[in-house]
């Protein structure tokens, strides 16, 4: 086996992906080559040119074209796969609708309108891909209705007074970790309970 | 009820923007929670969002009047239409408007979202049209819910405006740009930075009017928003303040100027894009070349001068429009003082 970080190319047609490696001995010295299986198989039928080849027998030349074969089959049904997911994805998102209002997924991607508050989840996953491409934050940062700034804030408050926990219990300040366990139970509503 | 008109002129201290900002708008779009989009509403259920949301702004603390457009003669609809108040679009389903009667805000029902505050201003005044927006929602947010997402944040029905539902947008003179021919590089950098940039009259003219507005409304909080349009049309003011310099320090290209603004009294008639073209080359010159006494009278061309403008609220018969259209800017133009030309 050879570890290799990232896919090397074939040292005699240099396009495709090395998958076989092998030792080739040059004036005494011997370097490693990696080869696709297709020039593999046509270099190792050569003759003339396998002399320096320092591990060739008959059973090589044959696994050799196994393996070929095998990894041409493969990248056929991967593709085949792919294909396959690709097409399934699109007819699903054809298909997709909001349950709520009846908008289309065609719909939506044709006009980038929707048609009611809950199609934003129905096509979440596709808004998300349009976001993506803003190139900014792609959450929400901006003014929030009085009710929800409340819970935002709050939940900021429970996610500072958890991280400053962590903190003191590993710097074992247990008294200064039990202030803050206490503050916490208060905020999340665990105070009648401990007590 | 009287006929609110944009762009609002008010007395305030001048900023250097001024100087080529023609107009700021801002708009907030808002929904109310669980109930579907405008599109999407029977014509019973926009009459119910129209009745929940006039209750609701009848009672703010400011003037308030309601339009109902089912009531209205043609004349008034299509003059709203040429002041920018409403657009065709909204008439496909919205049936009423609310505004200050200061016009310090109109809020349209049931355009493409169940509620959609605006104000637009002459000059450059983004950051105060905003607070003042945002104060009369927060008051009528009070009383009604919106949709809202904790992700996505106020939810609107086209996806570009989710987030703070919040637009921003100036029609800015960049004739030194248009005339030294930075502008498709301009209109792609734009883009880039996330703003449409669009010729107002269409994109085969040779005006400097051009619009320009925030594409998205996420990402950012509203302050920081309108910090960032700040900026970016600060820049642009540095930018065609030198291409007009750069421009107008080139003899022959002056006098050309002059020109075309003197041979207009041969001509009878004209149309709105040209007009448009006037406006901004008399509009860039004002001050360091040539004076005119209200600025304002001028930049209005751009709305009153407009034909639906022209037959619907100044009653011009349509054939006389592209004359009164015109004598309108001839108008103004007598009263131009040119400094340092020999004619």
């Amino acid at each position: 086996m050879h570890d290799h970080d990232f896919p090397q190319k074939c040292s005699i047609c240099g396009k495709n992906e090395a998958v076989i490696f092998v030792k080739i001995a040059v004036n005494g010295m011997t370097e490693e080559r990696g080869l696709c299986s297709e020039c593999a198989i046509n270099h190792l039928e050569e003759m003339d040119t396998i002399q320096g080849l320092d591990m060739f027998d008959g059973k090589i030349v044959s696994i050799i074209k196994d393996l070929g074969e095998l990894l041409g089959a493969i990248e056929t049904n991967i593709k085949t796969y792919t294909a396959h997911l690709k097409s399934e994805n699109e007819n699903d998102k054809t298909a997709l609708k909001c349950p709520n209002c009846g908008f289309s997924y065609d719909n939506f991607k044709t006009t980038g309108y929707v048609g009611c508050q809950y199609c934003y989840d129905t096509f979440g996953e596709y808004i998300q891909e349009f976001v993506f491409e803003l190139e900014r934050d792609s959450i929400h940062h901006g003014k929030r209705p009085p009710m929800h700034d409340k819970i935002h804030k709050l939940q900021n408050q429970i996610a500072l007074l958890r991280n400053k926990l962590d903190l003191h219990i590993r710097n074992e300040e247990y008294e200064k970790a039990k202030q803050i366990k206490n503050k916490l139970d208060s905020l999340i509503g665990n105070h009648n309970e401990t007590n | 009820m009287k006929l609110i008109e944009f762009p609002r002129l008010l007395s305030r201290r001048k900023n250097k923007l001024d100087r080529f900002i023609l107009s700021s708008r801002v708009r907030i779009a808002r929904n109310l929670d669980g109930l579907k989009f405008p599109k999407l509403l029977s014509n019973n259920e926009i009459y119910e969002v129209d009745e929940k949301l006039s209750n609701v702004i009848l009672n703010l603390p400011n003037e308030v009047a309601i339009e109902n457009f089912e009531d209205l003669p043609k004349d008034r609809v299509m003059a709203y239409i040429s002041s920018h108040i409403i657009s065709n679009k909204f008439l496909e389903t919205g049936h009423k408007l609310a505004c200050e009667i200061n016009g310090d805000w109109v809020i349209l029902f049931n355009e493409d979202d169940h509620f959609r505050i605006f104000a637009i201003e002459q000059g450059y005044n983004i950051k105060n049209i905003y607070s003042r927006l945002d104060k009369t929602v927060s008051q009528i947010e009070k009383k009604l819910n919106f949709a809202f997402d904790d992700k996505w944040g106020y939810l609107t029905s086209s996806v570009l405006n989710m987030g703070s539902g919040l637009r921003l947008s100036v029609v800015a003179n960049l004739y030194g740009m248009m005339s030294t021919k930075q502008i498709e590089n301009f209109v792609n950098n734009a883009g880039e930075m996330g703003y449409s940039v669009a010729n107002i009259a269409n994109d085969e003219s040779t005006s400097g009017l051009f619009l320009i507005y925030n594409i998205y409304s996420l990402g950012l909080p509203e302050a920081e928003m309108a910090k960032e349009f700040d900026l970016f049309i600060t820049k642009l003011y540095e930018t065609e303040m030198q291409a007009r310099n750069e421009l107008f320090a080139q003899s022959d290209e002056l006098d050309l100027c002059f020109e075309e603004i003197i041979e207009l009294s041969n001509k009878t008639h004209i149309d709105w894009e040209n007009l448009l073209y006037y406006v901004s080359l008399i509009d860039a010159m004002n001050t360091r070349y040539l004076n005119i006494k209200n600025i304002h009278n001028l930049r209005s061309l751009v709305v009153r001068a407009k034909t639906d403008y022209i037959i619907h609220k100044l009653s011009v018969d349509k054939k006389r429009a592209p004359y009164y259209r015109l004598d309108m800017l001839k108008n103004i133009i007598s009263q131009i003082k040119f400094s340092g030309v020999k004619i």
